[in-house]
């Protein structure tokens, strides 16, 4: 395991966050939906407001060690990987309503699209899908994410490294 | 209510400060008064994300406890890397610092109220608030004008925060007052742009405010309890904006083309519903801490997938 230093690997499979391969295969594409997926989206508050997203392209490394300022004290998290440099390639925004899509075009050809679902005063709720240059989804993921809150996500290949995404929902 | 001649006399009494005469001699000074705008922006201060800072900058003004630091304390504790900042909200200088909608949406949205009403631009009269809003902070702008009871607000909030905060600020805490007097032609007021620049950008990057600025708002001495009757006025205005950027503002750290530092949030907490990836590929969700940004990896089984190897 060359992406993890061993405690922080252990913290997360401590916290039964690890998924094994047997359940990402479950969650597949055509997997049936969970019943507690079910019950989430049944309940989840009525629609107001709009939301700010925002998408950093970064290009992780290990040629070099450099790590760009703009990304805050996101750098302390992404230390974590075992990747050195931390370049900022661009920064998207969008703003968004419930039931409002976008597309963020990713290098690389690849696309991260965003389709808010709903929010409240304390979460978003939203689908984020990330496909490659030929239209092929990568990912495809519904989540909540804390009002102004942060999530990433990484491992597209790019260059000798690869790409992470930090996505923010501010509003 | 305007101090009387024997006000004055007991003021310069028991303050035993130069240039009380010089403040109390101004029409329609209200000693009472004076005090209502330190309280506006104790409120604002003590919202969670400026309370850190409200001790310090109200102890310079001498609203609060004069034990607590002085304003330079406080600028060069907590951060002294906003001497720009402070400037630009001072109208002192433009160093493209940012806009008030700009720092309200990026850091703390949820403090619009407080800010606006510490700066007195609640009024429904003031002017254009909600278009300002709408252009530079669309997102907010229904929210702050609905918690200002605003319908119609029209105050050019670009106008009165950037091209001209300090005499927006003036105007606004001059009102509470009662004060009719320009400011610069009050003891203390720091006229000289440059020289407050010089004092505040120590020119090997470590800016050491507090002897010069305390000087040039004549707080070189320890503020005392009875110290606001004379400074309390002009430096709630110099403090307004000070404030406003201490609490608001972003470092001015070099940033790259690319966009402006991420302001990421304390808590960063995701609940994944539904997860799915490509055949090629396994999606892992690595969470390092709890309220750090979970991190969904793709990663790749080997093929034409295009996420990276573990």
């Amino acid at each position: 395991m060359r992406l993890l230093c061993r405690p922080l690997l252990a913290a997360a499979l401590s916290l039964g966050l690890l998924l094994p391969a047997t359940a990402a295969a479950q969650q597949r594409p055509g997997a049936r939906e969970l019943p507690a997926a079910r019950a989430d989206r049944t309940q989840a508050p009525a629609p107001v407001g709009r939301v700010e997203l925002q998408v950093m392209v970064v290009y992780a490394t290990e040629a070099h060690s450099n790590v760009d300022p703009s990304l805050g004290k996101l750098a302390g998290y992404l230390r974590n990987l075992r990747y050195t440099g931390y370049e900022l390639l661009s920064t998207q925004k969008a703003s968004l309503s419930p039931d409002g899509r976008t597309s963020f075009n990713v290098d690389g050809g690849r696309k991260v699209e965003v389709t808010l679902l709903s929010r409240d005063e304390r979460r978003a709720r939203m689908r984020v899908e990330v496909s490659d240059k030929k239209g092929e989804k990568l990912l495809d993921t519904t989540l909540s994410v804390n009002r102004n809150g942060t999530f990433i996500v990484a491992g597209p290949r790019h260059k000798d490294g690869i790409l992470v995404l930090p996505l923010t929902a501010t509003y | 209510m305007p101090l009387t001649r024997q006000e004055h006399l007991e003021l310069l009494a028991t303050d035993g400060l130069a240039d009380a005469a010089a403040l109390a001699a101004l029409p329609g000074f209200d000693v009472a008064a004076a005090r209502r705008p330190g309280r506006l922006l104790a409120d604002a201060l003590a919202a969670p994300a400026g309370l850190e800072l409200a001790d310090g900058v109200l102890a310079a003004l001498g609203i609060a406890d004069p034990g607590a630091g002085l304003l330079g304390e406080a600028l060069r504790a907590d951060a002294p890397e906003l001497a720009d900042g402070v400037l630009a909200a001072l109208g002192i200088a433009d160093p493209g610092a940012g806009l008030l909608g700009e720092a309200l949406r990026a850091d703390a949205p949820e403090l619009a109220d407080d800010v606006l009403a510490a700066l007195g631009i609640a009024d429904p009269g003031a002017g254009l608030l909600g278009e300002a809003l709408r252009a530079d902070a669309p997102e907010l702008a229904d929210d702050v004008l609905a918690a200002l009871g605003i319908a119609d607000a029209r105050v050019d909030l670009r106008g009165a925060l950037h091209a001209g905060p300090a005499p927006a600020l003036w105007d606004a805490v001059a009102a509470d007052l009662g004060i009719e007097a320009d400011p610069d032609a009050l003891p203390g007021w720091p006229a000289d742009a440059d020289l407050v620049r010089a004092a505040l950008v120590d020119p090997r990057g470590a800016p050491d405010v507090a002897g010069p600025v305390m000087a040039r708002l004549g707080l070189e001495r320890p503020v005392r309890r009875a110290a606001p009757r004379s400074y309390g006025f002009a430096g709630v205005a110099l403090a307004a904006a000070a404030a406003l950027l201490l609490v608001f503002t972003r470092p001015l750290a070099p940033l790259s083309e690319a966009g402006l530092a991420l302001q990421l949030s304390p808590i960063n907490q995701v609940e994944i519903e539904e997860l799915s990836a490509s055949e090629g590929a396994m999606v892992q969700v690595l969470q390092f801490d709890e309220n750090a940004p979970t991190i969904i990896f793709i990663e790749d089984l080997g093929g034409d997938a295009e996420g990276a190897t573990l």
